[in-house]
């Protein structure tokens, strides 16, 4: 059975939501993820989206463009503001806040500020958004992304978003209270990180894919076990899923 | 206190140099009809206050009104990124402050409450501090831990874009609040503009959605599609052919003063009349 690298992307994902949690998710792959583990093994899963909604329900073939659209907040159980959103994410309440980024270096932390000096960027990107917010305060982090040389950086331009800050008690060192970066999942490997070290390391490879190829595509050093395990690849259901949720492609690309 | 005027007559009340705090969401209800009339005016050096922007920072960057902006985000989400906010930014002649969504908020919030800050664990172990003059972390006088400050954000003006007001300043929102209120209360004048005004007591019969006080607005403008190109939920959807062609636009000189002199240097009936019509856009953009 084929498949493009965002399914799969989508699928991992959704594979690491378990049922009861509540997922603080941005639209695209996010969405996608969290709605197609609704629908298989996690149906009491919460869904939350920074622009006001909690417990939607995204219908297929209609998920919202933006986290700001009120298709976001179909059949939601509440639709508070975006300002409550972020007091129960500091007090505590959010399980899992689902990220991307430009740049992710070893320790977890995230670009999506600038390419270059900040100063004087070559590339200005859109800013932090709700995920710096995102990655201070949800108890898990993972970090969702195409697995390219060009993001996995021993050194990022800028620290946008908290991971594990550096190595030990980073997150701690620095003054936040709670919340770690659990999972790296990309379409070559799923990833965590050392207790030791702080450190990025292989937990698991997508299928197709080797550990060469892994390290080919990241810029920094990467641990793994000699023999990594092998994630199971997307079944047939769920690719009809997902794709369903998402017929005009617009997240699937 | 009738407090309807013209956008015009919103614009003469915001003097260049201003801190404008712009409500709305992305590409949701963000108070675009304002926002062309203030690109309109002679008005420079403005200081603009958004939490997640996109075609307002674009459209006044792009038409030399900006001095500096205060932002957790801008861009397009998934149509794209905001090309005269990266151009801007890439040729440093513009001050940009990023912020997050919830430090802008807390901003906001601390004007509102009348202290010079308000105490956040957010952005801790980032880059945004080390850049960020704005912000400085201190110990906690009781228990001693590390927080960050983040400052008073007091815009002197605060544009927002409802579906429904009356002319008293009483604004009814009905899809997402965004940091709307935060802004209409924290600003020194806030202007409404409205999809429509609505007598009093037709406004009454909507109690719970009334999410801005009259007490805070100085003024309200009547304007249907006001939102456009941006969503205005239930009202109608943000408009993404539009803003495929405003991008196409923005990324070209030539076709940058083509699309002013076609859509912003007109008026909003004339805005209208060359999208089509409002029935038209009715059908395309329905919820």
């Amino acid at each position: 059975m084929s498949y493009t690298a965002s399914e799969l992307l989508a699928v991992s994902a959704s594979r690491l939501l378990a049922d009861g949690k509540i997922v603080f998710a941005g639209v695209g792959t996010p969405l996608l993820a969290a709605s197609l583990a609704r629908l298989t093994h996690a149906p009491h899963l919460t869904i939350v989206v920074e622009g006001g909604a909690i417990g939607l329900e995204a219908e297929p073939g209609r998920l919202p463009i933006s986290t700001n659209e009120m298709r976001a907040g179909r059949r939601a159980v509440m639709l508070p503001s975006i300002t409550q959103i972020f007091l129960y994410a500091q007090r505590g309440y959010f399980d899992y806040g689902f990220l991307g980024g430009a740049q992710i270096d070893p320790y977890g932390n995230i670009n999506t500020s600038v390419i270059g000096p900040a100063e004087r960027p070559r590339v200005r990107l859109p800013g932090s958004g709700g995920a710096c917010d995102i990655a201070c305060h949800c108890r898990e982090i993972v970090i969702v992304t195409r697995h390219e040389r060009r993001r996995f950086v021993e050194r990022l331009d800028f620290v946008t978003s908290p991971g594990q800050v550096g190595a030990g008690d980073g997150r701690r060192r620095a003054g936040l209270l709670f919340g770690r970066v659990t999972a790296v999942v990309t379409d070559l490997a799923l990833m965590d990180f050392d207790p030791a070290t702080g450190r990025m390391r292989v937990v698991a490879l997508q299928p197709g894919a080797d550990l060469a190829q892994v390290r080919e595509q990241t810029g920094f050093e990467l641990a793994a076990a000699a023999e990594p395990d092998r994630l199971p690849a997307p079944s047939e259901q769920e690719l009809a899923l997902v794709r369903a949720l998402d017929p005009a492609r617009t997240f699937l690309g | 206190m009738n407090k309807v005027m013209s956008a015009e007559e919103v614009v003469a009340q915001i003097p260049s140099g201003a801190t404008v705090a712009i409500g709305g969401s992305s590409l949701s209800r963000k108070p675009m009809a304002l926002v062309r009339a203030l690109a309109r005016s002679d008005r420079r050096d403005l200081r603009l206050i958004v939490n997640v922007g996109g075609p307002e920072v674009d459209l006044l960057l792009g038409t030399g009104k900006v001095a500096e902006v205060i932002y957790a985000f801008v861009g397009f989400e998934v149509m794209g990124l905001a090309p005269h906010f990266r151009a801007a930014r890439q040729a440093g002649a513009v001050a940009f402050q990023e912020w997050t969504e919830f430090t802008v908020m807390a901003g906001l919030d601390a004007t509102i409450k009348r202290v010079p800050f308000l105490p956040t664990h957010a952005a801790l172990g980032t880059d945004i501090l080390r850049v960020n003059p704005a912000f400085r972390t201190f110990q906690d006088p009781f228990e001693g831990e590390t927080l960050v400050a983040v400052p008073a954000l007091r815009p002197d003006v605060a544009l927002i874009h409802v579906n429904l007001a009356d002319p008293q300043g009483n604004g009814v929102i009905l899809g997402d609040g965004h940091m709307d209120a935060l802004c209409a209360k924290a600003a020194q004048k806030t202007f409404l503009s409205a999809e429509q005004i609505l007598l009093p007591e037709r406004l009454q019969t909507y109690g719970r959605d009334v999410h801005i006080f009259r007490t805070v607005v100085t003024g309200v403008v009547e304007a249907p599609w006001g939102a456009h190109f941006t969503g205005c939920a239930p009202d109608y959807r943000a408009d993404l052919l539009h803003v495929q062609e405003y991008l196409r636009a923005a990324r070209d000189r030539s076709a940058w003063s083509e699309y002013l002199e076609q859509y912003v240097y007109v008026t909003d009936e004339e805005y209208l009349r060359r999208l089509g019509g409002e029935h038209t856009l009715g059908e395309r953009l329905r919820v």
